[in-house]
């Protein structure tokens, strides 16, 4: 069930980069950084965060937004599935 | 020149009998009316005779507040609608601009003016003229006065292009010439039966009365909104035409669909800035029959773009064409024409312009250049010659150096079924100087957020979403009956949320 929310979540997410990137056929798996490799303009990131704290009814402490491991699509959606779970 | 009183005592001979209102669950007759008007004329004049009457009208029942404006036509007096919902030190300082020197209220508004009822100004109650008896047959009441020359009939407070209320003086030969321009652009005539269902005080209020009372139409009043009255007194009384403001339109969206049979006299119904789908005005006339068309105008100059129901299929993001005999140009900030697809200021020379601002010749005369109204409203031309309107000038919203146009957000956040009513505004920010945020009104004010969200996500760039949406009850209305934007982004504003902290976490670990 986990593994099902958690899938869910990641696809969200890497959709969500895919849409919004400029270029061409973007690979993006869990390792892609959305902030560091600019996929994404700094409008299109934070519209990311506030469309999942409304998505997944979760809430992200600006501290934690800090953390390098947030800006991947792995690590972001583990902090949301983990924030869900809980 | 009392044109309106002229013009409407015309159709009062030509139909004594016919329905002239419904309001309030009255119907009064055109000779109703008209014995009513005349009977106000004469107690002015005798209670005021040597001083030109510059009427506040403060009262709710449209039968007082119609006839009480003809009895100040005759007079070649002046009207002052004022909003009983404003504050009673606004209302006096709306009055001592505007040199009023009598204030007509209903007794049920008296506790609101009771502080108010000391120096000059002349109160008298509704109630008055009941035990009046006119001794003064009109007749009797000269043709012209020494004060007939001056232009003022009507003065609206507008928010003009400045966002500060102004005076908007109309006199009566404009507010005839504005009617005749409703009638042709939409082939109203006697047989009308118009429905109005804003107050006396808002401009829409006094643009219906009168092309419905100078045609010899009916005019079938709500005074207080609710889409069941709405509908009910449409099939009751076969209204044919109806001029709705925003709100109310998305109120009644659903409802119109559901009700069509009862609906079938709607033959027009015009809407002003409703960010209202062609694909609902699609199915509004193949259920009813009923034209929508989209209306571009203001207090200064009326009507300036119409679209027809025709040229919504293909030109719905636009608010039409410009009327017959009126021009509209795009003007950038040095004031110079500029090209097509190109948003500037709408600029709008109209024959049925207003007669300057009250006591203000250099607001009045910076509001135009080489005749062109200022409208204070952002727009643009596309290639076949249609406008459309993006937004309020100072409500741009500027964030990040890029303009956004709260109107494109509205109409992207409106496609929401749920919505019933939306206010884009931008408010204070470290990082982008200004930001978006959506102010909603929804069903119970429920919050569905995460909808509006991946809706925004879709259909607009990054920079355009609204950062957060908020759900409330109702929008606050300025006192011509608009929504208060300078209200919603000082109460946002005051919040002081940091809007942008999440991001700059992110970027600059701040």
């Amino acid at each position: 069930m986990t593994d099902t929310i958690k899938a869910e979540i990641q696809s969200f997410v890497a959709d969500y980069i895919r849409n919004h990137a400029t270029g061409e056929e973007v690979v993006v798996d869990e390792t892609t950084n959305f902030v560091d490799s600019r996929l994404l303009d700094s409008f299109a990131i934070l519209s990311l965060i506030l469309t999942l704290e409304t998505q997944y009814s979760v809430r992200f402490q600006p501290q934690e937004l800090v953390d390098p491991r947030l800006h991947t699509v792995g690590g972001l959606t583990q902090v949301i599935n983990n924030k869900t779970t809980t | 020149m009392a044109y309106i009183y002229t013009a409407f005592r015309d159709m009062a001979k030509r139909f004594p009998q016919k329905n002239a209102l419904v309001a309030q669950g009255q119907i009064h007759s055109y000779g109703a009316l008209s014995r009513q008007a005349d009977l106000w004329a004469a107690f002015l004049y005798a209670r005021i005779e040597q001083k030109q009457p510059r009427v506040a009208i403060l009262v709710e029942d449209p039968f007082h507040s119609i006839t009480i404006s003809l009895g100040v036509a005759r007079l070649d007096g002046v009207c002052i609608p004022t909003n009983s919902q404003l504050p009673s030190e606004q209302q006096l300082e709306n009055w001592e601009t505007t040199d009023v020197c009598v204030v007509i209220y209903e007794p049920i508004l008296e506790h609101k003016i009771k502080a108010l009822m000391c120096g000059d100004l002349i109160f008298i109650s509704t109630r008055e003229l009941e035990h009046f008896e006119s001794d003064t047959v009109t007749s009797e009441i000269p043709a012209s006065f020494p004060w007939t020359d001056q232009a003022g009939f009507l003065i609206a407070f507008s928010s003009g292009s400045t966002g500060t209320p102004k005076p908007t003086v109309l006199s009566q030969e404009t507010k005839c010439k504005r009617a005749k321009q409703t009638w042709d652009l939409y082939n109203l005539s006697s047989d009308d039966v118009v429905l109005c269902a804003s107050p006396y005080f808002h401009s829409l209020g006094q643009r219906l009365v009168y092309v419905a009372l100078l045609l010899g139409a009916t005019l079938v009043y709500v005074t207080k909104f609710a889409p069941k009255l709405w509908l009910g007194l449409v099939h009751e009384y076969k209204v044919s035409f109806a001029i709705s403001v925003s709100s109310h339109l998305y109120a009644l969206k659903d409802a119109l669909l559901q009700n069509a049979e009862q609906l079938r006299s709607l033959k027009t119904i015009v809407t002003s800035s409703a960010p209202i789908d062609a694909g609902f005005k699609n199915q509004l006339f193949e259920a009813i029959g009923c034209d929508f068309n989209e209306i571009y105008g203001a207090t200064e100059i009326a009507i300036a773009t119409n679209l027809t129901k025709d040229d919504a299929t293909q030109k719905y993001m636009t608010v039409g064409t410009p009327c017959s005999n009126v021009q509209v140009r795009i003007l950038d900030d040095a004031r110079r024409i500029i090209p097509i697809n190109t948003i500037g200021e709408i600029a709008v020379k109209s024959p049925v312009v207003f007669d300057g601002y009250y006591k203000q010749p250099e607001a009045t005369r910076q509001a135009f250049i080489d005749g062109f109204f200022l409208t204070g409203d952002l727009g643009y031309f596309d290639g076949d010659g249609f406008l459309t309107y993006v937004s309020r000038k100072k409500d741009v919203i500027i964030s990040g150096g890029i303009n956004i146009y709260p109107k494109e957000i509205e109409a992207v956040i409106a496609q929401d079924d749920e919505v019933r009513e939306v206010a884009v505004i931008g408010v204070e920010d470290k990082m982008f100087g200004e930001v978006a945020i959506a102010i909603c009104i929804t069903e119970g004010n429920k919050n569905i957020a995460p909808q509006l969200h991946r809706l925004a996500n879709i259909h607009l760039a990054p920079h355009q979403r609204p950062l957060k949406y908020f759900f409330l009850e109702s929008l606050p209305l300025t006192s011509t009956g608009k929504v208060s934007k300078l209200a919603l982004r000082e109460h946002f504003n005051g919040l002081n949320q940091d809007w942008t902290l999440p991001l700059r976490k992110i970027i600059y670990g701040e």
